[in-house]
């Protein structure tokens, strides 16, 4: 535990050194700055109620999902070849720590990217859009959805970085396997394959309601965590063949 | 204080294949042991298995008379380790690099120690605050190896620590490896035999999966070639050559004979070479017409050793 630890705040030390990590910071709320023009408008045009939150979250899910393979990449960079591994299990860590510090770190710092954009988005409502009612626990649903479904999108990009052995092949896979899940996870909703209502796994409107209402809605926060989970459970058994 | 290991009937199968098959050997403390083998041998899995990354399939592994098995992370921290082909992060610097590392391992007053394994390893004047990746090969094994003793490790594992480097480099290689044999036992890999010649008092020889060698050189040396070896360079071709000594009444048969511009070069046994052999040799040849530039006993020699010792057996 105090290992994995350890390797989750050298490589947050590690990532806030580095000007590239900037960048992708840069991109993400250049991207929100957009996003929030264009919900500014459409919320004057249309909107007066709490559908606002789930309207100017939802999309920006689509844009900003990508640049965690971006990240992702810049952090395996070099864990892909058996001597750096065998380098760090010589000491006291091991596949489930090297997995869990990473996927933590990239994880807190995608979350925590959201967290202040939510903030931001908070700030210019009180400043431009006072009128607008947005309650507090429609803020904390938003946020509940988020942390869950990141928790996917990140096992996803972590999985693929542990099976690559080059930076591009991880990178393009990584697009290429989150664009298949946000895709399969949307018809899943549109065809009904699983036993719940199947918008649920993908629009998050519900859940805000549900939290609204005191209840908070479990299958798709059941799904998100199971199968991130199940994934992260994958990157394991992969990091352990790998070595031995 | 430094490390004693002993290993035991040490064995590791990848299904079928034998990487490792019954090895049994000790190392005191302080020893610089080298091991040597062919490629694909067994010398980076037996590291493996020594470091505690991957677990044998029999045997017992002591270090220090502790069980490897049931005192694995304890052990660990006693061990550095530098891998085969060691590759770093190039967008760190090294004392970035370093000072991370033995958070790692769990370093306590990591500046301070950091800055010691620089100045062993001959760091602390140019690389310090340069980029990983602008560094020479020479220097990033030097990081490698400062890496591998940031724990103050009682036994440092070193898989093919100077391959790649230039006769100057290797040289301030042995004098780090001196240095850090006087706090730790060192157990290390390499194909460059000069080099084991000259660092390592204790030698294991694994071929095929097997301990085919352990020992001095010396002991190993006098075991493989019981008899004198010498070496002799006539004017005549090879054939001439060989059926010459083999009719002499010393009835000489030759292990080789290599044909060079000037003359043939023959190397041979000979069992009961008493003071008096080399001179009645020359003496026959010289009376019988034969025209001899050179005749010298061979000195011992690890390329002569490790060849007879790692021989296939389709090949010999």
């Amino acid at each position: 535990m105090k290992a994995c630890w350890i390797l989750f705040l050298q490589e947050w030390h590690f990532l806030i050194r580095k000007p590239y990590t900037y960048f992708i910071i840069a991109f993400f709320f250049l991207l929100s700055g957009y996003k929030f023009i264009s919900g500014l408008w459409i919320t004057q045009m249309h909107v007066t109620s709490l559908a606002y939150m789930p309207m100017s979250i939802q999309p920006f899910l689509y844009l900003t999902v990508w640049i965690l393979p971006l990240w992702g990449v810049y952090l395996w960079h070099g864990f892909n070849s058996t001597s750096t591994l065998e380098r760090l299990f010589a000491t006291n860590i091991n596949a489930c720590t090297l997995i869990c510090g990473k996927f933590l770190c990239l994880y807190s710092i995608y979350t925590l990217l959201w967290i202040v954009y939510i903030g931001i988005t908070l700030l210019f409502k009180y400043i431009f859009l006072s009128s607008l009612e947005i309650p507090g626990i429609a803020i904390f649903g938003s946020l509940l959805f988020i942390c869950f479904n990141n928790f996917l999108w990140v096992a996803i990009v972590t999985f693929i970085n542990t099976l690559c052995h080059k930076s591009s092949t991880a990178l393009l896979t990584s697009i290429g396997c989150l664009w298949i899940a946000l895709l399969g996870i949307k018809f899943m909703g549109v065809f009904h394959f699983l036993p719940f209502k199947g918008e649920l796994y993908f629009n998050f409107n519900p859940i805000i309601l549900n939290v609204c209402n005191w209840f908070i809605d479990l299958p798709p926060i059941l799904f998100y965590t199971l199968v991130g989970s199940i994934i992260v459970i994958l990157s394991i058994v992969t990091i352990n063949r790998k070595i031995s | 204080m430094s490390a004693e290991v002993s290993i035991e009937h040490l064995s590791k199968f990848y299904g079928k294949n034998n990487a490792l098959y019954n090895l049994n050997f000790k190392i005191s403390p302080n020893e610089i042991v080298g091991v040597l083998g062919p490629n694909g041998a067994g010398k980076s899995t037996l590291f493996r298995i020594l470091c505690g990354i991957i677990p044998a399939s029999e045997g017992k592994i002591y270090i220090n008379h502790l069980p490897l098995t049931t005192h694995r992370d304890s052990l660990k921290s006693m061990i550095g380790y530098m891998p085969e082909h060691y590759t770093l992060p190039n967008a760190m610097r090294v004392e970035e690099f370093l000072q991370a590392q033995a958070c790692l391992k769990q370093v306590k007053n990591v500046k301070k120690t950091v800055q010691e394994v620089m100045e062993i390893c001959d760091l602390h004047r140019t690389a310090t605050q340069k980029l990983i990746g602008t560094l020479s090969h020479g220097t990033k094994q030097r990081v490698g190896i400062a890496d591998a003793i940031l724990n103050d490790p009682q036994l440092v594992i070193l898989d093919e620590p100077s391959v790649g480097l230039d006769p100057q480099q290797v040289e301030n290689f042995r004098l780090i490896i001196q240095r850090i044999s006087s706090r730790s036992t060192v157990i290390m890999a390499t194909h460059i035999l000069p080099e084991i010649e000259s660092i390592c008092n204790h030698l294991l020889i694994v071929h095929q999966g097997q301990l085919v060698g352990d020992g001095t050189f010396q002991s190993l040396y006098a075991k493989t070639f019981p008899n004198k070896r010498y070496q002799l360079k006539m004017l005549h071709a090879i054939d001439a050559i060989k059926s010459v000594l083999n009719a002499s009444p010393f009835g000489i048969q030759c292990d080789s004979v290599v044909l060079h511009e000037d003359a043939t070069e023959c190397t041979f046994e000979y069992a009961n070479a008493d003071s008096h052999f080399e001179s009645e040799l020359i003496a026959w040849l010289l009376t019988n017409g034969y025209k001899v530039q050179q005749f010298s006993e061979v000195p011992p020699n690890l390329n002569h050793l490790f060849f007879k010792m790692t021989q296939f057996p389709w090949k010999s």
